[in-house]
């Protein structure tokens, strides 16, 4: 019987065997399958996080800054405007001294510089004492009582270069944080991070139980190093699958980096607030945006709100839900209470703190600016590395005089807004572009692209071209005098109605703008008075070629068609070129191109281009002061005059109007010895704005011009230049005392003569 | 002035008729003339304050006004740090700081001078040559405008 059962058993032992060997093959097979299948999703996930973390981590866009502010003794920036430079670089305003912040005795200011590394090296952070003397700067001391002769401010940040929907941030590191900034921050979120090894079991315990009793996912149990994962390479799904991946990315993670390291990362990574386009990322950014201030300057209340905000920036946003916000601040102030963060009396005056939000660091955007930025930028880069490489760039941008810019654009266009809504009309908004620059490098300082300054928008300075008008003449009138045995300030012209044969077979007649003709006048006078006809008449004389030929050589690089018409500036001209023509007008004949960047340094700090200033003797010297005296009569006596209602009458400016034709566009471009200004109004449908150069963009000139406080144009006389007393209604060399005598400058061998028929007693006609 | 030409007509009652007219001739014209010579004058505000334009302001160039501003030490400094730089061959930093400077002090020949030698240096004859003469055109003194002539002669 037990052999016949052995007998039995045999096979089915043997099957049983078989098939458990099966199994265990195939239990085998899918264990090796799992775990090579394992090995490689951890080996991509490892591959995935050391790429994140070494490489670039993060597309940060460029930093576009305005200049900084040099202060050193004989510099003409003022008491109040330091002050507006300190409070728009988020300095606070106490007698506590510390990086970031000053204080205002009398005429003096005391504050302690925060420090920048710029491209030609390091300003140090420093305690200054600056002095004002009769409304000038006096002096400036360090915190050793040693004189100073130049401080430098750190540049203010003006704006981005980055895609329409993007991220941005500031990296910080560890150490530029506060001390309490990562007690807090570890006390909040992590309070294990420095012991655990990537996961917590108590934190997973801890949601699982939360997530049991709410009966779906509400809980996570996140460790910092999670969501670190979590945010570089996951979603915000709460689900299992999601946390599958999280948990071995982790502790691969923490496998490979430091803790350090890691919360680096987390501090630059996460989300706070979306501002337009733009997610602003990390406390570094985070800090500036909500307060206006460095990482390095935050107090208790302020750590309190950021670290708090962490939970839900969205939920707690304390511009939209101050009171939400506020609680959540003050629940992490009782957190740092209780941990012995803060002291009891810390806690006390952090809580009695308001939010502190401040709106200056939005405001202070300039898209226009960073605008003609990008384009300078996009000759000599790719627009991803702009978008993305995390450069710095700065630039000649000034402040005040986009403020005074700014101002003086508002109050005139309110005016003529209020005139024309009383005339009733409806029409296209009337709009203006205006340009800035320094005569003495031709750096681009403030820009106008709209009525609406923060307005990322059409970018009227750079994109529209308008018929320039008369702004035009002063290119004929120096092609004249650039030949000065044929012509000088006093070479009489006829102004008359010369019809002139186009290329088409028509006649061209064109007419003055009070459709009478002035006969006989000077140079002078054609051009003070901007008379058409005998501007057509001198510029037919000397040819429409060379009148485009001296266009080039000032700097107008767009095509022109050879037609009379350009003559009276039938020429379409973005305000930008205009200034680029008038800008060699201004600098004495040394053309320069407009500037807007001055160096540009990669995300370590190294330089990488630097725009140095060049220029180029384009226009003789002798012609080009004749023209410069002739613009200052326009100022004087023509169509520029109404700007001493509000100017200095011993300060010397010159400048030329231009209105084109039905008064669609209104122009004015003039200097002084320190800015050149352009400024453009009209219609984006091109509608006639009823305005002429000097009832329109002249008076915004003038009010940007006044506050600017240029100290006037003092011509440097060339030494072929020289005075004589002349009759400019006839264009001889007459006495001083004798009836129309002006003292007029005159090239070598142009001097004038005395008249054939003189009284014998004096040289008087 | 009516008084002075009575008196004068008084003078010549008892002189050939010729005398009397020459008499009267010169006093008019010489109570008109700075009457007109002020009117022919571009305005101002006012009549009183009319100045030829420029002409209040002309400055000789490449000599140092007595007039013309002082350059603020700050420039001064920047200018002897770019020394420093150009001495240790680093003429891209010297330039740096002479732009800084340059923004300071606009109207110094100095400092376009400066300006020169480091592009000089770095190979940069023409554009060189081009500072040395926006140099000559602001006012300096006589040292700067020697040397800023003895560079030119090489350009």
């Amino acid at each position: 019987m037990q052999a016949d059962r052995r007998e039995r058993g045999k096979p089915l032992t043997r099957w049983l065997r078989r098939w458990l060997l099966g199994l265990g093959l195939l239990a085998f097979a899918v264990m090796l399958v799992a775990t090579v299948i394992a090995m490689e999703s951890l080996a991509a996930m490892d591959s995935r996080i050391v790429k994140a973390m070494n490489g670039p981590r993060w597309q940060i866009p460029a930093r576009v800054y305005g200049r900084p502010l040099e202060l050193y003794v004989g510099s003409n920036t003022t008491q109040q405007q330091l002050v507006d430079e300190l409070e728009n670089l988020g300095y606070q305003r106490d007698e506590g001294m510390g990086p970031g912040r000053f204080d205002v005795l009398g005429s003096r200011v005391i504050l302690q510089t925060r420090g920048f590394q710029f491209a030609d090296g390091a300003e140090p952070a420093q305690r200054m004492q600056i002095d004002w003397s009769a409304g000038a700067l006096s002096g400036i001391q360090n915190g050793k009582g040693e004189t100073v002769d130049l401080v430098r401010l750190e540049p203010p940040l003006i704006g981005r270069i980055s895609p329409d929907e993007s991220e941005d941030r500031l990296l910080v590191n560890l150490d530029q944080l506060p001390e309490t900034f990562i007690a807090t921050l570890l006390a909040i979120e992590d309070s294990r991070f420095y012991q655990h090894p990537g996961l917590s079991l108590r934190g997973i315990v801890r949601a699982m139980i939360a997530n049991l009793k709410a009966g779906r996912f509400v809980a996570g149990g996140s460790t910092i190093t999670q969501q670190l994962i979590k945010n570089l390479f996951l979603t915000n799904d709460r689900t299992l699958r999601r946390k599958f991946t999280e948990w071995p990315m982790a502790l691969l993670l923490e496998r490979r980096y430091s803790k350090d390291e890691i919360l680096t990362a987390f501090i630059n990574e996460v989300y706070f607030a979306q501002d337009r386009s733009r997610a602003v990322h990390g406390f570094g950014l985070a800090s500036l945006y909500f307060f206006g201030l460095p990482v390095q300057e935050l107090q208790h209340h302020h750590i309190a709100l950021l670290v708090g905000l962490l939970k839900g920036p969205s939920y707690y946003d304390p511009g939209r839900r101050p009171e939400r916000a506020t609680a959540r601040r003050d629940l992490v102030l009782k957190v740092m209470l209780r941990d012995g963060i803060i002291d009891q009396g810390a806690f006390e005056r952090a809580t009695a703190e308001p939010l502190s939000l401040d709106q200056s660091q939005r405001a202070a955007q300039q898209p226009a600016f960073v605008d003609l930025v990008r384009k300078q930028l996009l000759r000599d880069y790719d627009l991803a590395d702009l978008e993305q490489g995390g450069f710095s760039v700065f630039t000649g941008f000034d402040p005040f005089v986009q403020d005074a810019l700014e101002s003086a654009a508002a109050s005139r266009m309110a005016v003529l807004d209020a005139a024309e809504q009383a005339s009733g009309d409806a029409g296209e908004t009337l709009e203006l572009a205006a340009v800035v620059t320094a005569v003495s490098n031709g750096e681009v300082l403030a820009l106008l692209g709209g009525r609406s300054p923060r307005f990322a928008g059409y970018n009227r300075a750079l994109e529209a071209r308008r018929q320039v008008g008369s702004l035009l003449k002063p290119a004929v009138y120096l092609t004249a005098l650039m030949q000065p045995s044929r012509w000088n300030l006093t070479t009489q012209l006829i102004d008359k109605p010369s019809p002139v044969r186009l290329p088409d077979g028509s006649i061209w007649s064109p007419e003055n703008i009070d459709g009478e003709s002035a006969g006989r006048v000077s140079v002078l006078e054609a051009l003070t008075r901007s008379l058409n006809q005998s501007a057509v008449a001198l510029g037919m004389e000397v040819g429409v070629d060379e009148v485009l030929n001296t266009l080039r050589r000032l700097g107008v690089q767009r095509d022109v068609p050879s037609l009379p018409s350009v003559l009276l500036g039938a020429v379409e001209l973005t305000p930008l070129e205009v200034a680029r023509m008038y800008q060699t007008l201004a600098a004495n004949g040394f053309s320069s191109p407009l500037r807007a960047i001055r160096s540009v340094v990669s995300r370590d700090g190294r330089l990488l281009q630097r725009f140095a200033l060049e220029i180029r003797r384009e226009v003789p010297a002798d012609a080009l002061y004749l023209l410069q005296f002739a613009l200052q009569n326009v100022m004087r006596e023509g169509s520029g005059r109404s700007a001493y209602w509000r100017l200095p009458a011993d300060l010397d400016f010159a400048g030329k109007t231009g209105t084109s034709n039905d008064f669609r566009d209104s122009w004015f471009a003039g200097f002084g010895g320190d800015y050149l200004g352009v400024v453009w109004l009209g219609r984006d449908d091109n509608r006639s704005t009823g305005l002429t150069g000097s009832r329109g963009a002249l008076r915004i000139w003038t009010e940007t011009f006044d506050q600017l406080g240029d100290r006037g144009l003092v011509l440097s006389r060339p030494a072929g230049v020289s005075y004589r007393w002349a009759d400019p209604d006839t264009g001889h060399a007459i006495d001083a005392k004798c009836k129309g005598a002006r003292y007029i400058p005159y090239a070598r061998g142009s001097q004038p003569k005395p008249p054939q028929k003189t009284r014998w007693f004096s040289r008087c006609p | 002035m009516h008084i002075l030409a009575n008196a004068l007509i008084g003078l010549f009652r008892h002189v050939p008729r010729i005398g009397s007219w020459i008499a009267l001739v010169l006093v008019l014209q010489s109570c008109a003339a700075p009457i007109e010579r002020v009117a022919a004058r571009p305005s101002g505000q006012s009549s009183v304050e009319r100045v030829d334009p420029g002409s209040a302001g002309v400055v000789e160039p490449g000599l140092t006004s007595p007039g013309a501003a002082r350059v603020p030490a700050a420039a001064e400094r920047l200018q002897a740090q770019a020394a420093v730089a150009y001495e240790n061959g680093d003429f891209a930093r010297a330039l740096a700081l002479l732009e800084r400077a340059q923004r300071i002090a606009p109207h110094d020949g100095s400092i376009y001078l400066d300006m020169s030698a480091a592009h000089r240096a770095e190979g940069r004859e023409a554009l060189a040559c081009q500072f040395v003469r926006k140099g000559l055109s602001v006012p300096s003194s006589s040292e700067v405008v020697g040397a800023l002539e003895e560079q030119l002669s090489a350009c």
